[in-house]
């Protein structure tokens, strides 16, 4: 068996891994691909849960995080083309409108 | 043996990951986070839990990897992109970003060792972990065990879901949606 | 509170006509002022009937009113119409009291407001605004007759108040040129500053006394701080109320040392002159004391405090009337003067003659007022005496009242003004006061010459201008009327020696033979000299000597109340204000608004609209808050 804290040490640095490109990389498209990096580490910490608890509810949760994670890569995208179509650019730093 | 394989599948999704992150090609970069995501889903057969693994590969890599691929095959533009991404992304300039992450990376670890007095290992009775109490064989929580809990007691949670995929069914179809220049928005003004 | 001893049909009767006496003015008064409210115009002949009817009914009831009382031969007379403020122990009452005095009192209000108002008619015909002087006159004889009527000291003040407001209203009443509107700011604000002490007078007195009911009031008071009989002139809590109470009326009456505003007051139009500030609201003061007359007795401090102000004020005003130029500005220093005198009769505890004075004074000062009215109407609006000269061929009937005023205010014989003044100087002996005797000599003989100096001035020598118009019928005939009375008017009012039932009329004093003739010889003596310097061509001759001419400009300037005033009171406040330019309180609220600027310049740094900003704030949150409980575990 895997000692869960192996488990848990490869959640978090998966986790930290997506926090530094979201953190790090300008271009709006990137951005969601470290969110969905996030995403994926946490999937693995629930299913990690199911396990070590014995029962079936984190994978119940996985299932959400997965729905959820689909429904946001779509309209995610849908936004992402509408924004390149208006501003030409994916430059986050330059679609900075919402100042003030 | 599984300890082992888990190891393996971890470094391979850990560098993915890594890789995904700092490509500047797009599509290098969504091919990565596809190999991270296969990697994930060894891990999840390895913890038991085969119909998680099988959702694993076919939903996330099969049909959201594949959205996102569609989309950057439609905003690529070859050459430029690439300069233009080389610009954008220029990793010296991000030490800010990377203490940070490594603080908080740091931070997270120790928290969950058995150094600070939060982990449940800091009884130092109990050198076992919960793993050992478990017997070698696998479980495994299948099809059956996770279907069960969906249709009694998490049944509004799927209602709920499905809620939530309509409205993103419909919200992405309108937003992506192109506009006619007299409809709702007028001209912009460009800064 | 009413008097049992009338039947009940006669209550009515007098209580409906007591009340009509105040109300009729107040009625038109406010249809006069509402009209235009209403967009309703009215024609100067439907303005002027409302007016003078209404002034002519109050006369009306008023003589009603002494008819009645005098046929029953009661002495007082109160009645409570509503009750205005009922709070726990306090409660006030619209009440009215009628008695010797007050009847005296409205006697005087209503008849010679009367005059004056006709008079106003033909004054007042060509100006623009003939409505609104006929709605604040009227407003002003309500609120006058509110105060002479009223029968607790709250309810005075309200009709205090009112007659304040009006001589504002009035004095400033041609408000488009500025000076006008500054000697009426200063009138209001003098006033006020007496009015300020007489309300905490007021107050006090409540708070002793437990009522402000005015005879109820004495009665208590003479309860609770008996006259000892010791000469103690200490500062006790009767006298302080006493000075309170004197500090409304010195402003009101415009003594020492807040009279340097009825000068400034005949900005005005000269009726307002003549009904405000000589006949009727300058006497508000004195009207006060003598009806309080039973506080002040126990206070020997105020009452005596009430006869030096008075003395001053009667030799300051005199010696500064004697050198002044402008027609109208004599006649205020001579008013000041004049109330000076009451001032010092009611000093001097003879509360009778100082009533009588007043009257005698409302009828030759409202004639000399009316009379300087008809002269500079007749002399083109010039006021200066030494532009004018050797009119007495010229205008007869104008230089007759002006005889005839003039004698009546030096208290030449047989006047009116003779036998009030010469009762106040018996009185004055009688009391035992022969240093304020003195002072009351010095300034009769001053009066007297300043009187005649004015007339002789105006009225005899060589003539400086033409008269271009003559004044019309309507002008002259209250002229007349005023002019009669000021001769046979020295009839001393019957009940008022009984209502001051203090000064007991055992034994009439008789001042030495000799005495008596000093004090008619001195105003004669004043007459002649006065001619004599007149003669000499003393009067108007610019001084040569330094020294003589410092001292004329002394006394011109009212010995210099005006500058001093400025630079201990006004100077200072200006400098003040200067100091706090930017508003120290203001500032704070001002902090106040630099704070929270400040604070949202900083918060709205926050929100830069750059999506990487607020990701790596995240995370720099989540780092600090996990160290911070990494630290604290």
């Amino acid at each position: 068996m895997i000692a869960e804290h192996y488990l848990l040490f490869f959640s978090i640095a998966l986790f930290s891994i997506g926090v530094y490109g979201v953190m790090v990389r300008r271009n709006l498209l990137f951005m969601l691909i470290s969110i969905e990096v996030m995403l994926n580490a946490i999937a693995v910490l629930f299913v990690a849960g199911s396990r070590y608890h014995n029962n079936s509810d984190g994978q119940i949760m996985y299932l959400l995080i997965l729905t959820l994670a689909a429904s946001e890569v779509a309209i995610g995208l849908g936004l992402l083309i509408q924004l390149y179509r208006r501003r030409h650019t994916l430059d986050v730093d330059q679609l900075s409108k919402m100042k003030g | 043996m599984i300890t082992i394989l888990f190891f393996i599948a971890a470094a391979v999704a850990l560098t993915g990951a890594l890789l995904t992150v700092t490509r500047r090609n797009a599509v290098h970069a969504l091919l990565y986070l596809v190999i991270t995501m296969l990697a994930i889903a060894l891990i999840f057969f390895l913890l038991g839990a085969p119909f998680a693994a099988a959702l694993q590969i076919i939903v996330y890599a099969g049909a959201v990897m594949v959205l996102f691929v569609f989309v950057t095959m439609m905003l690529h533009q070859g050459q430029a992109s690439l300069k233009q991404e080389a610009m954008l992304f220029q990793p010296e300039r991000s030490v800010g970003a990377t203490l940070l992450c490594f603080i908080l990376l740091g931070e997270l670890l120790f928290l969950l060792s058995p150094l600070s007095g939060f982990s449940d290992q800091a009884n130092l009775n109990q050198q076992q972990s919960i793993a050992s109490t478990l017997p070698n064989t696998v479980e495994t929580i299948g099809a059956k065990e996770i279907g069960r809990p969906l249709f009694g007691p998490y049944l509004l949670l799927v209602e709920i879901s499905a809620l939530m995929l309509l409205s993103a069914l419909i919200g992405a179809f309108h937003i992506g949606r192109r506009h006619q220049e007299k409809s709702m928005t007028g001209g912009e003004d460009d800064r | 509170m009413m008097d049992s001893a009338f039947s009940p049909a006669m209550t009515q009767t007098l209580s409906n006509l007591l009340l009509a006496v105040p109300m009729l003015p107040l009625f038109s008064a406010s249809v006069l002022i509402l009209a235009p409210l209403f967009s309703v115009k009215l024609s100067k002949t439907v303005v002027s009937v409302l007016a003078l009817g209404s002034m002519a009914a109050a006369v009306l009831c008023t003589f009603i009113l002494n008819w009645q009382f005098s046929a029953t031969g009661e002495s007082s007379f109160s009645y409570t119409y509503a009750n205005w403020i009922q709070v726990d122990t306090f409660s006030i009452s619209f009440g009215l009291y009628l008695d010797a005095l007050s009847k005296v009192m409205i006697s005087i209000v209503t008849g010679v407001g009367f005059l004056i108002h006709l008079y106003s008619v033909g004054f007042m015909d060509k100006d623009r605004d003939f409505q609104r002087f006929f709605a604040y006159l009227n407003l002003f004889v309500a609120a006058m007759l509110i105060l002479v009527l009223a029968d607790n000291l709250l309810f005075l003040f309200l009709g205090w108040e009112g007659v304040g407001l009006c001589s504002f209203l009035l004095i400033g009443f041609w408000h488009q040129k500025t000076e006008n509107n500054l000697a009426a700011n200063k009138a209001f604000i003098m006033t006020r500053i007496g009015d300020t002490g007489m309300a905490i007078g007021l107050f006090l007195l409540f708070f002793q006394l437990g009522t402000l009911n005015i005879q109820e009031l004495q009665i208590r008071a003479a309860q609770l701080w008996p006259l000892t009989g010791s000469t103690g002139s200490g500062i006790d809590m009767v006298t302080i109320s006493c000075l309170l109470l004197l500090a409304g009326a010195v402003g009101k009456s415009g003594q020492l040392p807040l009279q340097s505003w009825l000068p400034d007051a005949m900005a005005g139009p000269t009726p307002v002159s003549a009904l405000i500030h000589a006949a009727t609201m300058v006497t508000a003061g004195v009207y006060l004391i003598a009806r309080n007359h039973g506080l002040f007795e126990l206070s020997p401090f105020a009452m005596q405090s009430v006869a030096a102000i008075g003395a001053v004020t009667l030799f300051l005003a005199a010696s500064a009337a004697l050198v002044q130029h402008d027609v109208k500005r004599i006649l205020a220093y001579s008013t000041v003067s004049q109330i000076g005198y009451m001032f010092l009769a009611l000093g001097a505890g003879a509360w009778s003659a100082a009533v009588f004075h007043l009257m005698t004074h409302a009828f030759f000062k409202a004639l000399l007022f009316l009379s300087a009215g008809a002269l500079i109407y007749s002399m083109h609006h010039e006021h200066n005496i030494f532009r004018m000269g050797g009119l007495a061929r010229k205008l007869p009937m104008i230089s007759g009242c002006f005889l005839i005023g003039c004698a009546a205010l030096a208290s030449l014989p047989l006047m009116s003004g003779f036998f009030s003044k010469e009762l106040i100087l018996e009185k004055l002996l009688e009391n035992d006061m022969p240093f304020f005797w003195s002072v009351a000599i010095v300034g009769a003989f001053i009066t007297a010459f300043y009187s005649f100096r004015l007339f002789f001035v105006v009225f005899l020598g060589k003539p400086h201008q033409e008269p271009d118009e003559r004044p019309g019928k309507i002008m002259l005939g209250p002229l007349a009327v005023l002019a009669i009375l000021a001769v046979f008017g020295g009839i001393e009012p019957g009940g008022l020696n009984t209502l001051f039932s203090s000064e007991s009329s055992d034994d009439v004093y008789h001042p030495g033979f000799l005495i008596t003739v000093f004090t008619i010889a001195v105003p004669i003596c004043a007459v002649a000299f006065s001619w004599i310097q007149f003669k000499n061509g003393v009067f108007g001759r610019t001084l040569q000597s330094r020294p003589l001419a410092k001292i004329h400009q002394f006394l011109l300037s009212g010995w210099a109340f005006d500058w001093l005033y400025q630079k201990v009171f006004v100077d200072p406040f200006i400098e003040l204000t200067r100091m706090n330019r930017h508003d120290l309180v203001d500032s704070f609220y001002a902090g106040i608004v630099y704070v929270s600027q400040k604070l949202n310049r900083l918060f709205s740094w926050f929100q830069n609209g750059q999506l990487r900003w607020y990701s790596s704030s995240l995370v720099i949150f989540a780092v600090a808050a996990l160290g911070y409980t990494l630290v604290t575990s």
